[in-house]
Protein backbone atom coordinates (compact mmCIF):
# COMPACT_ATOMS: atom_id res chain seq x y z
CA UNK A 1 0.00 0.00 0.00
CA UNK A 2 2.86 2.48 0.97
CA UNK A 3 4.71 1.70 -2.16
CA UNK A 4 1.60 2.47 -4.23
CA UNK A 5 1.72 5.55 -2.18
CA UNK A 6 4.63 6.80 -3.23
CA UNK A 7 4.23 5.58 -6.81
CA UNK A 8 1.63 8.35 -6.69
CA UNK A 9 3.03 10.93 -5.65
CA UNK A 10 5.78 10.27 -7.42
CA UNK A 11 3.47 10.59 -10.67
CA UNK A 12 1.87 13.73 -9.58
CA UNK A 13 5.01 15.27 -8.78
CA UNK A 14 6.60 14.47 -12.65
CA UNK A 15 3.48 15.84 -13.59
CA UNK A 16 3.71 19.22 -11.36
CA UNK A 17 6.81 19.26 -12.78
CA UNK A 18 5.68 18.97 -16.18
CA UNK A 19 3.30 21.84 -16.47
CA UNK A 20 5.33 24.23 -14.17
CA UNK A 21 8.70 23.63 -16.54
CA UNK A 22 8.63 26.11 -19.06
CA UNK A 23 9.82 25.41 -22.51
CA UNK A 24 12.65 27.24 -24.39
CA UNK A 25 13.60 27.73 -27.52
CA UNK A 26 16.90 28.01 -26.52
CA UNK A 27 19.34 27.17 -23.78
CA UNK A 28 20.33 30.77 -22.75
CA UNK A 29 16.57 31.55 -22.43
CA UNK A 30 16.18 29.78 -19.26
CA UNK A 31 18.96 31.97 -17.97
CA UNK A 32 18.52 35.17 -19.57
CA UNK A 33 15.77 37.90 -20.06
CA UNK A 34 15.31 38.60 -23.83
CA UNK A 35 16.60 42.05 -23.27
CA UNK A 36 19.76 40.59 -21.63
CA UNK A 37 19.92 38.43 -24.89
CA UNK A 38 19.44 41.02 -27.44
CA UNK A 39 22.25 43.24 -25.89
CA UNK A 40 24.98 40.08 -25.56
CA UNK A 41 24.28 39.41 -29.22
CA UNK A 42 24.78 43.25 -30.45
CA UNK A 43 27.47 42.99 -28.45
CA UNK A 44 28.55 39.87 -29.99
CA UNK A 45 28.45 41.21 -33.07
CA UNK A 46 30.06 44.58 -32.43
CA UNK A 47 33.59 42.65 -30.72
CA UNK A 48 33.45 40.22 -34.22
CA UNK A 49 34.59 37.52 -32.35
CA UNK A 50 34.24 34.87 -35.15
CA UNK A 51 35.12 31.26 -35.20
CA UNK A 52 38.58 30.13 -36.32
CA UNK A 53 37.44 27.55 -38.49
CA UNK A 54 33.91 28.73 -39.80
CA UNK A 55 31.27 26.17 -40.36
CA UNK A 56 33.81 23.52 -39.60
CA UNK A 57 33.71 24.97 -36.16
CA UNK A 58 29.42 24.88 -35.49
CA UNK A 59 29.41 21.64 -37.62
CA UNK A 60 31.94 19.99 -34.75
CA UNK A 61 28.63 19.78 -32.02
CA UNK A 62 25.85 20.46 -34.82
CA UNK A 63 26.49 18.14 -37.65
CA UNK A 64 23.80 15.03 -35.51
CA UNK A 65 21.48 17.54 -36.30
CA UNK A 66 19.82 16.47 -39.82
CA UNK A 67 17.73 19.88 -39.61
CA UNK A 68 21.21 21.24 -39.74
CA UNK A 69 22.63 19.70 -42.21
CA UNK A 70 19.70 19.71 -44.41
CA UNK A 71 20.92 23.22 -44.84
CA UNK A 72 23.07 21.85 -47.49
CA UNK A 73 20.57 21.01 -49.47
CA UNK A 74 19.15 24.10 -50.57
CA UNK A 75 20.93 27.45 -52.02
CA UNK A 76 22.15 29.03 -48.41
CA UNK A 77 24.32 26.00 -48.05
CA UNK A 78 25.48 25.91 -51.73
CA UNK A 79 29.31 26.14 -51.87
CA UNK A 80 29.99 26.56 -55.63
CA UNK A 81 28.27 30.04 -55.18
CA UNK A 82 29.63 33.19 -54.80
CA UNK A 83 26.23 34.78 -53.31
CA UNK A 84 25.79 31.99 -50.90
CA UNK A 85 26.05 32.36 -46.60
CA UNK A 86 28.74 29.52 -47.51
CA UNK A 87 31.14 31.68 -49.49
CA UNK A 88 31.52 34.55 -46.77
CA UNK A 89 30.90 33.94 -43.14
CA UNK A 90 28.97 30.66 -43.54
CA UNK A 91 26.94 29.68 -40.64
CA UNK A 92 28.21 32.64 -38.67
CA UNK A 93 26.58 34.78 -41.57
CA UNK A 94 23.18 34.06 -39.88
CA UNK A 95 23.83 33.28 -36.73
CA UNK A 96 26.47 36.11 -35.67
CA UNK A 97 29.74 35.45 -34.30
CA UNK A 98 30.37 32.25 -32.79
CA UNK A 99 32.62 33.97 -29.81
CA UNK A 100 32.37 31.84 -26.77
CA UNK A 101 29.24 29.44 -27.64
CA UNK A 102 31.20 26.69 -28.31
CA UNK A 103 31.94 26.47 -24.23
CA UNK A 104 28.49 24.34 -23.04
CA UNK A 105 26.45 26.22 -25.73
CA UNK A 106 25.35 28.51 -23.20
CA UNK A 107 26.62 31.74 -25.12
CA UNK A 108 23.43 33.26 -27.30
CA UNK A 109 23.62 33.02 -31.01
CA UNK A 110 21.17 34.51 -33.68
CA UNK A 111 18.22 32.53 -33.38
CA UNK A 112 15.21 32.66 -36.25
CA UNK A 113 11.53 31.12 -35.97
CA UNK A 114 8.62 32.31 -33.46
CA UNK A 115 10.13 30.62 -30.67
CA UNK A 116 13.49 32.96 -31.02
CA UNK A 117 13.26 35.55 -28.32
CA UNK A 118 14.75 38.70 -30.98
CA UNK A 119 11.94 40.79 -32.61
CA UNK A 120 11.31 40.34 -35.86
CA UNK A 121 13.06 43.80 -37.07
CA UNK A 122 16.43 42.22 -35.73
CA UNK A 123 15.59 39.02 -37.52
CA UNK A 124 15.02 39.99 -39.75
CA UNK A 125 18.28 42.59 -40.70
CA UNK A 126 19.90 38.99 -40.93
CA UNK A 127 18.05 38.54 -43.80
CA UNK A 128 17.67 41.63 -45.40
CA UNK A 129 21.04 42.28 -45.58
CA UNK A 130 21.34 40.33 -49.15
CA UNK A 131 17.98 40.06 -49.81
CA UNK A 132 17.25 43.48 -50.43
CA UNK A 133 16.48 43.40 -54.63
CA UNK A 134 13.25 45.12 -56.46
CA UNK A 135 10.81 42.35 -55.20
CA UNK A 136 11.68 43.61 -51.48
CA UNK A 137 12.99 47.02 -51.86
CA UNK A 138 9.33 48.10 -50.21
CA UNK A 139 9.67 45.90 -47.54
CA UNK A 140 9.52 48.28 -44.55
CA UNK A 141 5.89 49.51 -45.89
CA UNK A 142 4.93 46.05 -46.01
CA UNK A 143 1.31 45.27 -43.87
CA UNK A 144 4.06 42.17 -43.05
CA UNK A 145 7.14 44.54 -41.31
CA UNK A 146 4.10 46.59 -40.14
CA UNK A 147 2.86 42.84 -38.13
CA UNK A 148 5.93 41.96 -37.35
CA UNK A 149 6.18 39.49 -39.15
CA UNK A 150 9.46 37.77 -39.50
CA UNK A 151 11.15 36.23 -42.17
CA UNK A 152 11.58 33.04 -40.51
CA UNK A 153 7.58 32.95 -39.69
CA UNK A 154 7.06 32.15 -43.59
CA UNK A 155 10.36 30.90 -44.61
CA UNK A 156 12.77 28.03 -43.89
CA UNK A 157 16.04 27.55 -45.06
CA UNK A 158 17.07 24.37 -43.69
CA UNK A 159 15.61 22.28 -45.91
CA UNK A 160 15.62 21.23 -49.89
CA UNK A 161 12.59 22.98 -50.66
CA UNK A 162 10.78 26.01 -48.39
CA UNK A 163 7.11 25.36 -48.29
CA UNK A 164 6.19 28.46 -48.98
CA UNK A 165 8.65 28.78 -52.33
CA UNK A 166 6.65 26.23 -53.85
CA UNK A 167 3.22 26.28 -55.50
CA UNK A 168 1.88 23.16 -54.18
CA UNK A 169 2.10 24.30 -50.60
CA UNK A 170 2.26 28.02 -50.62
CA UNK A 171 -1.36 28.81 -49.96
CA UNK A 172 -1.12 26.22 -47.08
CA UNK A 173 1.56 28.25 -45.44
CA UNK A 174 -0.60 31.79 -46.27
CA UNK A 175 -3.69 30.46 -44.71
CA UNK A 176 -2.66 29.69 -41.91
CA UNK A 177 -2.49 33.06 -40.68
CA UNK A 178 -4.75 34.41 -43.34
CA UNK A 179 -7.96 32.39 -42.05
CA UNK A 180 -10.41 34.70 -43.09
CA UNK A 181 -9.06 33.94 -47.10
CA UNK A 182 -9.16 30.66 -46.46
CA UNK A 183 -12.60 30.53 -45.66
CA UNK A 184 -13.69 32.31 -48.72
CA UNK A 185 -11.42 30.83 -51.55
CA UNK A 186 -13.41 27.15 -50.32
CA UNK A 187 -16.58 29.47 -51.26
CA UNK A 188 -18.45 28.31 -53.92
CA UNK A 189 -17.49 30.96 -56.89
CA UNK A 190 -13.49 31.44 -56.10
CA UNK A 191 -10.32 31.84 -58.02
CA UNK A 192 -8.80 28.13 -57.68
CA UNK A 193 -6.71 28.59 -55.16
CA UNK A 194 -8.16 25.72 -53.06
CA UNK A 195 -6.76 23.17 -55.62
CA UNK A 196 -3.36 25.36 -55.83
CA UNK A 197 -4.23 25.79 -59.57
CA UNK A 198 -3.68 29.52 -58.61
CA UNK A 199 -1.74 30.90 -55.50
CA UNK A 200 -1.55 33.85 -53.45
CA UNK A 201 1.92 35.17 -54.48
CA UNK A 202 0.10 35.33 -58.60
CA UNK A 203 -2.12 38.70 -56.97
CA UNK A 204 -0.07 39.66 -53.79
CA UNK A 205 3.73 40.61 -52.95
CA UNK A 206 4.50 39.42 -49.23
CA UNK A 207 7.34 41.83 -49.31
CA UNK A 208 5.59 44.76 -50.04
CA UNK A 209 4.71 46.54 -53.12
CA UNK A 210 4.04 49.69 -54.49
CA UNK A 211 0.43 49.01 -54.53
CA UNK A 212 -1.99 51.57 -52.92
CA UNK A 213 -3.96 48.44 -51.62
CA UNK A 214 -2.63 44.87 -49.76
CA UNK A 215 0.75 44.38 -51.08
CA UNK A 216 -0.53 43.42 -54.64
CA UNK A 217 2.08 42.99 -57.56
CA UNK A 218 0.85 45.68 -59.78
CA UNK A 219 0.29 49.35 -58.37
CA UNK A 220 -3.78 49.17 -57.97
CA UNK A 221 -6.64 46.88 -57.94
CA UNK A 222 -7.66 47.09 -61.30
CA UNK A 223 -4.12 46.50 -62.88
CA UNK A 224 -3.63 43.36 -60.98
CA UNK A 225 -6.79 42.03 -62.03
CA UNK A 226 -5.81 43.15 -65.97
CA UNK A 227 -2.77 40.88 -65.82
CA UNK A 228 -5.69 38.14 -66.38
CA UNK A 229 -8.56 39.59 -67.60
CA UNK A 230 -6.89 42.06 -70.02
CA UNK A 231 -10.31 42.11 -71.82
CA UNK A 232 -12.08 44.62 -69.07
CA UNK A 233 -9.07 46.85 -69.24
CA UNK A 234 -10.40 48.97 -72.21
CA UNK A 235 -10.17 51.82 -72.64
CA UNK A 236 -13.97 51.48 -73.53
CA UNK A 237 -16.49 53.69 -75.73
CA UNK A 238 -19.28 53.43 -72.70
CA UNK A 239 -17.19 53.00 -69.36
CA UNK A 240 -19.07 51.44 -66.40
CA UNK A 241 -17.60 53.60 -63.82
CA UNK A 242 -17.28 51.23 -60.70
CA UNK A 243 -15.52 48.83 -62.86
CA UNK A 244 -13.14 51.33 -63.99
CA UNK A 245 -12.66 52.56 -60.49
CA UNK A 246 -12.11 49.18 -58.42
CA UNK A 247 -13.31 46.10 -60.00
CA UNK A 248 -13.59 44.79 -55.42
CA UNK A 249 -16.16 47.65 -55.83
CA UNK A 250 -18.66 44.29 -57.00
CA UNK A 251 -16.58 41.39 -56.91
CA UNK A 252 -14.59 39.70 -53.68
CA UNK A 253 -11.42 38.13 -55.50
CA UNK A 254 -10.95 35.48 -52.60
CA UNK A 255 -14.45 34.11 -53.04
CA UNK A 256 -18.26 34.18 -52.81
CA UNK A 257 -20.99 32.53 -52.40
CA UNK A 258 -22.80 34.43 -54.98
CA UNK A 259 -21.53 33.30 -58.95
CA UNK A 260 -18.31 35.06 -60.47
CA UNK A 261 -17.39 36.46 -57.05
CA UNK A 262 -20.10 39.05 -56.86
CA UNK A 263 -20.33 40.94 -53.23
CA UNK A 264 -24.27 40.60 -53.73
CA UNK A 265 -26.97 39.13 -56.71
CA UNK A 266 -28.11 41.10 -59.07
CA UNK A 267 -30.89 43.05 -58.60
CA UNK A 268 -29.71 44.20 -55.44
CA UNK A 269 -26.23 44.24 -56.38
CA UNK A 270 -26.98 46.95 -58.87
CA UNK A 271 -29.51 48.66 -56.86
CA UNK A 272 -26.94 49.87 -54.24
CA UNK A 273 -26.06 52.18 -57.34
CA UNK A 274 -28.99 52.41 -59.61
CA UNK A 275 -32.25 53.43 -57.00
CA UNK A 276 -32.94 56.42 -57.65
CA UNK A 277 -35.08 56.74 -60.51
CA UNK A 278 -36.77 54.88 -63.00
CA UNK A 279 -37.24 50.86 -63.28
CA UNK A 280 -34.05 50.66 -61.12
CA UNK A 281 -35.51 51.98 -58.22
CA UNK A 282 -38.39 49.39 -57.67
CA UNK A 283 -38.05 46.96 -55.17
CA UNK A 284 -37.75 43.19 -57.10
CA UNK A 285 -38.82 40.79 -55.10
CA UNK A 286 -39.15 37.52 -57.36
CA UNK A 287 -37.95 34.22 -56.81
CA UNK A 288 -34.02 34.83 -58.89
CA UNK A 289 -33.51 30.58 -58.99
CA UNK A 290 -32.23 30.41 -62.66
CA UNK A 291 -35.39 29.46 -65.00
CA UNK A 292 -37.41 29.31 -61.48
CA UNK A 293 -41.03 30.70 -61.27
CA UNK A 294 -40.16 34.52 -62.07
CA UNK A 295 -43.44 35.55 -63.19
CA UNK A 296 -41.99 36.11 -66.15
CA UNK A 297 -40.06 39.15 -64.88
CA UNK A 298 -37.27 40.24 -66.57
CA UNK A 299 -35.96 42.03 -63.50
CA UNK A 300 -35.27 39.07 -61.39
CA UNK A 301 -35.39 36.15 -64.08
CA UNK A 302 -32.27 35.10 -65.85
CA UNK A 303 -29.40 37.39 -65.56
CA UNK A 304 -31.98 39.89 -63.81
CA UNK A 305 -30.13 43.53 -64.69
CA UNK A 306 -27.91 41.22 -67.20
CA UNK A 307 -30.86 40.55 -68.73
CA UNK A 308 -30.75 43.70 -71.04
CA UNK A 309 -27.60 45.55 -69.76
CA UNK A 310 -25.14 42.73 -70.50
CA UNK A 311 -22.10 44.92 -71.59
CA UNK A 312 -21.74 45.77 -68.17
CA UNK A 313 -17.54 45.75 -67.99
CA UNK A 314 -17.73 48.61 -70.46
CA UNK A 315 -19.35 49.05 -73.97
CA UNK A 316 -17.46 49.64 -77.55
CA UNK A 317 -20.86 50.02 -79.82
CA UNK A 318 -21.67 53.21 -80.96
CA UNK A 319 -25.49 52.70 -79.21
CA UNK A 320 -23.78 50.83 -76.27
CA UNK A 321 -24.68 53.91 -73.70
CA UNK A 322 -27.03 51.83 -71.47
CA UNK A 323 -24.34 48.89 -71.51
CA UNK A 324 -26.89 47.49 -73.57
CA UNK A 325 -25.05 46.19 -76.65
CA UNK B 1 32.41 80.21 -43.69
CA UNK B 2 28.82 81.51 -42.27
CA UNK B 3 26.77 78.07 -42.34
CA UNK B 4 22.75 79.41 -41.62
CA UNK B 5 20.72 76.19 -41.00
CA UNK B 6 16.74 77.01 -41.33
CA UNK B 7 14.29 74.90 -38.93
CA UNK B 8 13.22 72.67 -41.90
CA UNK B 9 16.99 71.61 -42.99
CA UNK B 10 17.42 70.97 -38.86
CA UNK B 11 14.57 69.05 -39.16
CA UNK B 12 15.72 66.48 -41.91
CA UNK B 13 19.15 66.37 -40.56
CA UNK B 14 17.97 65.31 -36.69
CA UNK B 15 15.47 62.90 -39.42
CA UNK B 16 18.31 61.60 -40.78
CA UNK B 17 20.41 61.34 -37.42
CA UNK B 18 17.41 58.93 -35.97
CA UNK B 19 17.01 56.88 -39.31
CA UNK B 20 20.63 56.20 -39.17
CA UNK B 21 20.88 54.86 -36.01
CA UNK B 22 17.70 52.93 -36.48
CA UNK B 23 19.73 51.54 -39.45
CA UNK B 24 22.61 50.92 -37.49
CA UNK B 25 20.54 48.69 -35.00
CA UNK B 26 20.23 44.96 -36.51
CA UNK B 27 22.81 42.42 -37.53
CA UNK B 28 23.65 44.00 -41.13
CA UNK B 29 26.01 42.07 -42.72
CA UNK B 30 27.59 44.76 -44.34
CA UNK B 31 28.46 46.32 -40.83
CA UNK B 32 29.97 43.29 -39.42
CA UNK B 33 33.81 43.08 -37.89
CA UNK B 34 35.58 40.78 -39.61
CA UNK B 35 38.68 42.34 -39.24
CA UNK B 36 39.27 39.35 -36.98
CA UNK B 37 38.90 36.73 -39.45
CA UNK B 38 41.20 33.96 -40.78
CA UNK B 39 39.22 33.02 -43.77
CA UNK B 40 42.06 30.79 -45.26
CA UNK B 41 41.44 28.71 -42.69
CA UNK B 42 37.32 28.59 -43.44
CA UNK B 43 38.03 25.33 -45.47
CA UNK B 44 34.52 23.84 -44.77
CA UNK B 45 35.38 20.18 -44.88
CA UNK B 46 32.23 19.09 -43.53
CA UNK B 47 29.85 21.01 -45.45
CA UNK B 48 28.39 18.23 -47.81
CA UNK B 49 26.84 20.51 -50.74
CA UNK B 50 24.09 18.20 -52.53
CA UNK B 51 25.50 17.68 -55.84
CA UNK B 52 24.34 15.16 -59.22
CA UNK B 53 20.50 14.82 -59.48
CA UNK B 54 18.13 14.59 -56.61
CA UNK B 55 14.49 14.43 -56.53
CA UNK B 56 11.12 12.88 -57.62
CA UNK B 57 8.99 12.14 -60.71
CA UNK B 58 5.90 10.63 -60.31
CA UNK B 59 3.06 9.26 -62.84
CA UNK B 60 -0.38 9.12 -62.51
CA UNK B 61 -3.59 7.18 -64.26
CA UNK B 62 -7.15 7.35 -63.14
CA UNK B 63 -10.73 6.85 -64.31
CA UNK B 64 -13.53 8.95 -63.08
CA UNK B 65 -16.79 8.82 -63.70
CA UNK B 66 -19.29 12.16 -62.83
CA UNK B 67 -22.35 13.09 -63.91
CA UNK B 68 -21.66 16.92 -63.34
CA UNK B 69 -19.10 18.46 -65.18
CA UNK B 70 -18.39 21.22 -62.13
CA UNK B 71 -16.79 18.30 -60.25
CA UNK B 72 -13.97 18.22 -63.42
CA UNK B 73 -12.95 21.44 -61.26
CA UNK B 74 -11.68 19.58 -58.46
CA UNK B 75 -10.39 16.69 -60.48
CA UNK B 76 -8.08 18.61 -62.94
CA UNK B 77 -9.46 17.29 -65.96
CA UNK B 78 -12.91 16.06 -67.19
CA UNK B 79 -11.24 13.47 -69.29
CA UNK B 80 -13.12 9.95 -67.80
CA UNK B 81 -9.50 8.08 -68.54
CA UNK B 82 -6.48 10.51 -67.59
CA UNK B 83 -2.78 10.34 -66.92
CA UNK B 84 -0.34 12.87 -65.66
CA UNK B 85 3.56 13.64 -65.05
CA UNK B 86 4.27 15.02 -61.36
CA UNK B 87 8.35 16.32 -61.04
CA UNK B 88 10.67 17.71 -58.69
CA UNK B 89 14.10 17.04 -59.97
CA UNK B 90 16.80 19.06 -59.43
CA UNK B 91 20.03 19.14 -60.75
CA UNK B 92 23.63 20.45 -59.54
CA UNK B 93 27.42 20.71 -59.73
CA UNK B 94 30.62 20.82 -57.75
CA UNK B 95 31.02 24.78 -60.25
CA UNK B 96 27.57 26.11 -59.63
CA UNK B 97 25.33 25.14 -62.45
CA UNK B 98 22.29 23.80 -62.06
CA UNK B 99 18.60 22.97 -63.52
CA UNK B 100 15.34 22.49 -62.24
CA UNK B 101 12.17 20.93 -63.16
CA UNK B 102 8.86 21.12 -62.01
CA UNK B 103 5.78 19.66 -63.10
CA UNK B 104 2.27 19.65 -61.15
CA UNK B 105 -0.17 17.40 -63.06
CA UNK B 106 1.23 18.03 -66.41
CA UNK B 107 -0.96 16.00 -69.14
CA UNK B 108 -4.35 16.98 -67.27
CA UNK B 109 -6.33 20.30 -67.85
CA UNK B 110 -5.21 21.81 -64.80
CA UNK B 111 -1.38 21.45 -65.46
CA UNK B 112 2.05 23.60 -64.74
CA UNK B 113 5.32 22.77 -65.15
CA UNK B 114 8.74 24.73 -65.41
CA UNK B 115 12.18 24.64 -66.20
CA UNK B 116 15.24 26.52 -65.34
CA UNK B 117 18.68 26.32 -65.49
CA UNK B 118 21.66 28.52 -64.65
CA UNK B 119 24.70 29.20 -62.63
CA UNK B 120 24.50 30.13 -58.92
CA UNK B 121 24.90 33.56 -58.36
CA UNK B 122 25.26 34.31 -61.84
CA UNK B 123 22.09 33.96 -64.36
CA UNK B 124 19.27 31.55 -64.38
CA UNK B 125 17.39 31.40 -67.79
CA UNK B 126 13.62 29.72 -67.23
CA UNK B 127 10.64 28.53 -69.34
CA UNK B 128 7.05 28.03 -67.54
CA UNK B 129 3.84 26.83 -68.64
CA UNK B 130 0.92 27.20 -67.01
CA UNK B 131 -2.97 25.83 -67.88
CA UNK B 132 -6.05 26.39 -65.64
CA UNK B 133 -9.81 25.33 -67.17
CA UNK B 134 -12.64 26.50 -65.76
CA UNK B 135 -15.53 24.18 -66.08
CA UNK B 136 -18.74 25.54 -65.55
CA UNK B 137 -21.89 23.22 -66.96
CA UNK B 138 -22.74 20.75 -69.42
CA UNK B 139 -25.88 21.40 -69.59
CA UNK B 140 -26.13 25.13 -70.58
CA UNK B 141 -29.33 25.45 -73.57
CA UNK B 142 -29.46 27.35 -76.71
CA UNK B 143 -31.29 27.50 -79.63
CA UNK B 144 -28.46 29.13 -81.42
CA UNK B 145 -26.12 27.26 -84.71
CA UNK B 146 -22.72 28.14 -84.40
CA UNK B 147 -22.43 28.23 -80.90
CA UNK B 148 -18.29 28.92 -80.35
CA UNK B 149 -18.35 30.80 -83.90
CA UNK B 150 -18.40 34.12 -84.48
CA UNK B 151 -22.17 34.01 -85.90
CA UNK B 152 -25.15 32.98 -84.00
CA UNK B 153 -28.07 32.11 -86.16
CA UNK B 154 -31.40 30.62 -85.46
CA UNK B 155 -32.79 27.87 -87.09
CA UNK B 156 -34.87 27.82 -90.02
CA UNK B 157 -37.90 26.34 -88.19
CA UNK B 158 -37.90 29.15 -85.69
CA UNK B 159 -41.23 30.93 -84.72
CA UNK B 160 -40.12 34.48 -83.70
CA UNK B 161 -42.29 35.98 -80.96
CA UNK B 162 -42.90 38.42 -78.04
CA UNK B 163 -42.35 35.96 -75.12
CA UNK B 164 -40.40 32.52 -74.51
CA UNK B 165 -44.11 31.09 -74.42
CA UNK B 166 -45.01 31.92 -78.10
CA UNK B 167 -41.46 30.33 -79.30
CA UNK B 168 -43.55 27.40 -80.09
CA UNK B 169 -40.04 25.97 -81.82
CA UNK B 170 -37.87 26.94 -78.73
CA UNK B 171 -38.47 23.22 -76.64
CA UNK B 172 -37.61 21.25 -79.90
CA UNK B 173 -34.51 23.35 -81.09
CA UNK B 174 -32.79 23.76 -77.44
CA UNK B 175 -29.70 21.74 -77.49
CA UNK B 176 -27.07 21.39 -74.79
CA UNK B 177 -23.52 22.56 -74.78
CA UNK B 178 -20.28 22.46 -72.39
CA UNK B 179 -19.58 26.19 -71.17
CA UNK B 180 -15.95 25.92 -69.92
CA UNK B 181 -12.69 28.56 -70.03
CA UNK B 182 -9.19 27.09 -70.98
CA UNK B 183 -5.94 29.41 -70.07
CA UNK B 184 -2.54 28.19 -71.34
CA UNK B 185 -0.02 30.68 -70.16
CA UNK B 186 3.56 30.40 -71.73
CA UNK B 187 6.45 32.09 -70.03
CA UNK B 188 10.44 32.72 -70.86
CA UNK B 189 12.58 34.69 -68.41
CA UNK B 190 16.49 35.69 -67.77
CA UNK B 191 17.88 37.10 -64.66
CA UNK B 192 21.53 37.79 -64.40
CA UNK B 193 23.17 38.76 -60.89
CA UNK B 194 26.38 40.40 -61.13
CA UNK B 195 29.51 40.37 -58.89
CA UNK B 196 28.65 44.43 -58.15
CA UNK B 197 25.92 45.41 -56.14
CA UNK B 198 23.25 44.99 -58.70
CA UNK B 199 20.79 42.65 -60.92
CA UNK B 200 18.67 42.66 -63.98
CA UNK B 201 15.98 40.82 -65.07
CA UNK B 202 13.37 39.91 -67.92
CA UNK B 203 10.26 38.36 -68.14
CA UNK B 204 7.75 37.51 -70.68
CA UNK B 205 4.68 35.72 -70.69
CA UNK B 206 1.49 35.38 -73.14
CA UNK B 207 -1.78 33.76 -72.03
CA UNK B 208 -4.29 32.53 -74.68
CA UNK B 209 -7.74 32.43 -73.37
CA UNK B 210 -11.13 29.78 -75.08
CA UNK B 211 -14.11 29.19 -74.12
CA UNK B 212 -17.71 29.80 -73.97
CA UNK B 213 -19.72 32.11 -71.25
CA UNK B 214 -23.25 32.94 -71.76
CA UNK B 215 -24.22 36.88 -72.89
CA UNK B 216 -28.16 38.42 -73.63
CA UNK B 217 -29.13 41.01 -75.45
CA UNK B 218 -32.09 42.89 -75.98
CA UNK B 219 -33.99 42.52 -79.69
CA UNK B 220 -36.47 44.64 -81.29
CA UNK B 221 -38.84 42.63 -83.38
CA UNK B 222 -41.02 43.88 -85.91
CA UNK B 223 -44.48 42.31 -85.97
Amino acid sequence: MKKTSTQLTLGLLACLLSISTPTYASKWDAKMTPEQVETTLIDKFAKGSYSPKGADSCLMCHKKSDKVMALFQGPHGATNSSKSPMAGLQCEACHGPMGKHNRGGNEPMIAFGPKSTLDAEMQNSVCMSCHMDDDRMNWDDSHHANADVACASCHQIHTAADPVMSKDTEVEVCTSCHTQQKADINKRSSHPLKWDQMVCSDCHNPHGSDSTDADLVKFDINQTCYSCHAEKRGPKLWEHAPVTENCVTCHNPHGSVNDAMLKARAPQLCQQCHASDGHASNPYFGNTNMGGQVNNNAFTGGRSCLNCHSQVHGSNHPSGKLLQR
Amino acid sequence: MKCKLNVFTLAMLAQAGIMSAVMAQGFDLSQANTSKVKFDKWVCKACKAETGVNGNIGVGLGYQHSDDLRAANAMGTDNELAAKLDADVRYSNEQGYNAEFNADNLGMDNSRAQLSAGQAGHYQVNANFRQITTFDTDNALTPYLGVGSDQLSLPNNWVTAGSTSAMTQLATDLYAFDMDLKRQRYGLGFEYQSEQLWQTYINYEREQKKGLKTSSGSSLINR
